[in-house]
């Protein structure tokens, strides 16, 4: 663009100085006639000057390109021709001065490159400009970019950045370290809240506990007053449980479960089949189990424990007494079965909190699993087919 | 047998100690860590029964105190959190057990017995109630001197109730002790009264009482008078 408006306004320049230089032959060639010099001396290869009868257009310049067989180099060159009648004395004259543009033409081409090679060492002098300074002057922002990146709510030192020069970095630091501050306070204070919260919940259910308990161990009570205080400790431990569920569910969510580590989900499986075996018998459920590869994975073990048996947990409870259970392991894929009835609610959410088929479940068992899938990025589907509720764990096996 | 139970909750102190003192226990009772250390500083105690949720400061400190300065002290850390990180710290600096709350009597009762009959206090391991002799060690019960076949359960079963003797024990605490927290998996907890039938059964073969007795059908007791 800007070597189009270079070339083009060269070109201008030039022509008009041309002009200018053949108004000026034209007035020298007048003046040589006004002197008397005779006409045939005045023409030659570029000035043609010819008697003509009077005419009416008079001193009126012509400026024309035209192009002119060259004999020495067999070529027609580009010439700009001013042409003009004059009346000098009592003669009419015609003037024809030309002059070659092929010079000029030269001339705009060695600008044009000439300004071109100028402009593309322009260019490249700012691609390698902008490399050393996108190196180096952007380092302490791409050092906040990984430090923001790899910051987990859940750490303990707060944040700190590397001191730097640049005015707008160390600004841009400094607010992020106090937001985060902010946000860590928060983060702690909720933490805190927590705990206090399944603490102070849990001591008075502790005392309503071990009163009932002593309650029920007097010897005067009838039938009558034994039910009620026995409601009154089922709900407590209904209570208990659904703190301790809710409790871990905020403690996921808030991601207090930092350490990872490799995990055989295969072999966890088979631990808690042997132990839940016990369980499936007494309901007379038959449970089988058939494991193949291995499935390992990263991730907190307590959570994988969580995992893996609150869905034999969910398969036993919601299996009738005679049923049967399959559980069984391929590279990446996870599947608990269970034999049921199909659930006939059609709004059911099936991993949402308090999403419960009878009044008995606390309806959090299968919210917790989705919870720590969505952690682990494991993918978890639910289908019935021929009678069985079939949970599939997908892991990412990349 | 002496306690020290260090709690700051004044209503669950009394519960406790209304209970371990109808156990035969010697109980004594620390609100704080500062107390606590000083009652461990001074007396000797068989078993420390520690919350770690204390007014001026954490059990685990009391923890660390009793392991250094007197090691034979049987520990149950007894609190309301489970943080995990709690419990591994509580079981690393050598807590014997481990007991969220809300915790029931009859179950902590079990916990302490057995720590005290593994830490053989008495030189003894021998649980005799009239008839009925128990040997922990090699997990046999016998009645007027001859032995009893019983499954892994069932004699967990009967070490429970006479541990807990007279005291009215809910189905759900029975679960709890022999299968841990899995109550809710079942629609009805009838399946334990299969085995009460068997273990009544077999300990009427040997020639002992019926001390099992159902409470209205929410529970039962092993009643002995």
């Amino acid at each position: 663009m800007g070597g189009v408006l270079i070339y083009f306004n060269t070109n201008k320049l030039i022509h008009k100085d041309v002009e200018n230089f053949l108004v000026n032959r034209e007035e020298i060639a007048t003046t040589q006639i006004v002197n008397g010099e005779s006409i045939s001396s005045l023409n030659n290869y570029e000035q043609k000057v010819i008697i003509i009868p009077p005419i009416s257009k008079l001193n009126i310049p012509i400026f024309t390109d035209t192009l002119i067989y060259d004999i020495i180099d067999d070529k027609y060159h580009p010439y700009l021709q001013l042409s003009l009648n004059r009346k000098i004395g009592k003669q009419y004259y015609h003037i024809e001065i030309s002059k070659s543009l092929i010079e000029t033409k030269l001339l705009v081409r060695e600008i044009f490159i000439t300004m071109l090679f100028v402009f593309i060492g322009l260019i490249v002098l700012m691609i390698v400009l902008n490399l050393l300074i996108s190196r180096n002057m952007w380092r302490p922002f791409k050092d906040t970019l990984k430090k923001l990146k790899n910051y987990k709510s859940g750490q303990s030192e707060p944040i700190k950045f590397k001191k730097t020069n640049t005015y707008e970095f160390s600004q841009l630091n400094e607010i992020i370290e106090i937001m985060m501050g902010k946000i860590r306070n928060d983060y702690l204070n909720l933490k805190e809240f927590t705990e206090n919260a399944s603490h102070e919940i849990l001591t008075p259910l502790a005392v309503i506990k071990s009163k009932t308990d002593m309650l029920m161990q007097l010897d005067n009570l009838n039938e009558h007053e034994l039910n009620f205080v026995k409601a009154i400790y089922d709900s407590t431990v209904k209570l208990s449980r659904l703190n301790q569920g809710l409790i871990l569910l905020a403690k996921i969510e808030n991601q207090q479960y930092g350490s990872e580590e490799k995990i055989d989900l295969n072999q966890l499986m088979l631990n808690n089949f042997k132990e839940y075996k016990e369980m499936a018998d007494l309901k007379e459920i038959s449970i089988r189990i058939d494991l193949k590869d291995t499935n390992f994975i990263q991730m907190n073990a307590n959570l994988s424990q969580v995992l893996i048996t609150n869905l034999l947990r969910n398969a036993i409870k919601h299996t009738k007494k005679g049923g049967k259970i399959e559980l069984s392991a391929s590279q990446g894929i996870l599947k608990f079965l269970n034999s049921g009835d199909e659930i006939t609610n059609k709004n059911f959410k099936m991993f949402e909190r308090f999403q419960k088929q009878n009044s008995e479940s606390l309806g959090l068992g299968l919210s917790i699993v989705k919870k720590i899938c969505d952690r682990y990025f494991i993918k978890i589907n639910y289908q019935y087919s021929k009678g069985l509720h079939e949970f599939t764990l997908l892991l990412d096996t990349d | 047998m002496k306690i020290l139970i260090v709690e700051d909750e004044k209503e669950l102190v009394d519960d406790l100690n209304e209970f371990l003192d109808d156990q035969g226990y010697i109980i004594e009772v620390a609100p704080t860590t500062s107390v606590a250390r000083e009652k461990i500083f001074v007396y000797q105690y068989d078993i420390l029964i520690l919350d770690l949720g204390l007014p001026d400061g954490s059990g685990l400190d009391v923890l660390k105190y009793v392991k250094k300065h007197k090691p034979q002290t049987g520990i149950i850390i007894l609190t309301a959190r489970d943080a995990l990180d709690d419990k591994i710290s509580g079981l690393d600096l050598g807590a014997d057990d481990y007991m969220t709350k809300p915790f029931l009597l009859s179950e902590l009762n079990a916990r302490i017995k057995s720590i005290h009959r593994r830490r053989n206090f008495d030189g003894n391991s021998t649980i005799i109630f009239n008839e009925i002799e128990i040997d922990t060690d090699k997990m046999r019960v016998s009645i007027n001197d001859q032995n009893l076949t019983l499954t892994r359960k069932e004699y967990e079963l009967i070490l429970y109730f006479v541990i807990n003797k007279n005291k009215v024990l809910t189905k759900e605490s029975i679960i709890e002790h022999l299968w841990g927290d899995h109550s809710d998996m079942f629609d009805s907890l009838d399946f334990i009264y299969t085995h009460i039938k068997n273990l009544r059964k077999k300990m009427q073969d040997m020639g002992g009482a019926d001390y099992l007795k159902s409470v209205y059908g929410i529970g039962y007791k092993f009643e002995t008078d």
